[in-house]
């Protein structure tokens, strides 16, 4: 089963996914680690997710970038977080691949494939196009490829929740 | 409480003033000026729990914006989440207003 969850930043998406894979029941849980440490900044916030994290049972797996070549050694719930990373590793981390008209079918076949995989994946997602205007092309871009990726999770997916200052709110079901 | 949460020009406090309870508007811009004064905002977030049971606040939702150049901004954009989060957790209703139209969310 697939289901997407989104919501700004600071909005408490990541506890929501946590408990929506604990509260599918005991079965290994695997939390696929996105982000890379890039400064005290980068590190705090992995230290945030980490605490939260702490106790409930997940081993980490850390994928900054070729998430379609992601492996599992065992069947069972995996969180997945975020896209946003996900696809800003893949345009400008040194392991990346730049940018590419394969990154989104890339990122969204391999968010499939491991749900087909797996009993339940839990994908984190970004909503963070309401800013208006970008300041840059390539910010623009960016955003872009990631809405297209979110979009096609979105209706992949077979359960869409929107978290708002800890609220969930149904969106498909 | 009950918070009223949105996006900027959304209509959040006209729709504040329409409910019971006195309103507290644009929580955020406190939240930012501890910040600025060097004060850590938590505990103006505790005061209120105690002392305003009866008001309606009003806060902006300031994370659904790309990631803030300025590190200030961005300390600032992610406590005004997490202290929204930790307001809608203590609030009897939360309301999200968006284009004048609020939804009941809590």
């Amino acid at each position: 089963m697939l289901v997407f969850v989104y919501g700004g930043s600071g909005s408490g998406k990541s506890e929501y996914a946590e408990n929506r894979i604990l509260e599918a029941g005991e079965m290994p849980r695997f939390y696929v680690a996105t982000m890379e440490p890039f400064g005290a900044e980068g590190r705090k916030r992995i230290e945030r997710h980490r605490a939260l994290r702490a106790g409930k049972g997940f081993v980490t797996v850390e994928c900054p970038t070729h998430f379609e070549e992601l492996q599992l050694p065992e069947k069972g719930a995996v969180l997945l977080e975020d896209l946003s990373n996900l696809v800003a590793n893949e345009i400008w981390s040194e392991h990346g691949r730049g940018w590419s008209d394969n990154l989104c079918p890339q990122i969204c076949q391999g968010i499939r494939r491991l749900s087909d995989e797996q009993r339940l994946v839990v994908v984190v997602g970004n909503d963070i196009h309401r800013d208006g205007e970008p300041q840059t092309p390539e910010m623009e871009s960016y955003l872009s490829l990631l809405a297209q990726c979110q979009t096609t999770l979105a209706s992949l997916a077979e359960e869409v929740t929107e978290v708002v200052c800890g609220i969930k709110i149904v969106v498909k079901e | 409480m009950v918070l009223v949460v949105g996006g900027s020009h959304q209509g959040k406090y006209a729709f504040a003033k329409t409910l019971s309870g006195h309103v507290i508007k644009d929580f955020h811009l406190t939240v930012k000026t501890a910040l600025e004064q060097g004060k850590d905002p938590w505990e103006l977030v505790e005061r209120m729990k105690a002392e305003q049971t009866d008001a309606v606040v009003t806060v902006a939702e300031l994370g659904c914006g790309l990631i803030p150049v300025d590190a200030f901004d961005r300390e600032y954009r992610e406590i005004v989440g997490r202290i929204s989060c930790e307001l809608a957790k203590q609030a009897q209703a939360v309301y999200r207003v968006c284009c004048g139209i609020p939804t009941r969310i809590k």
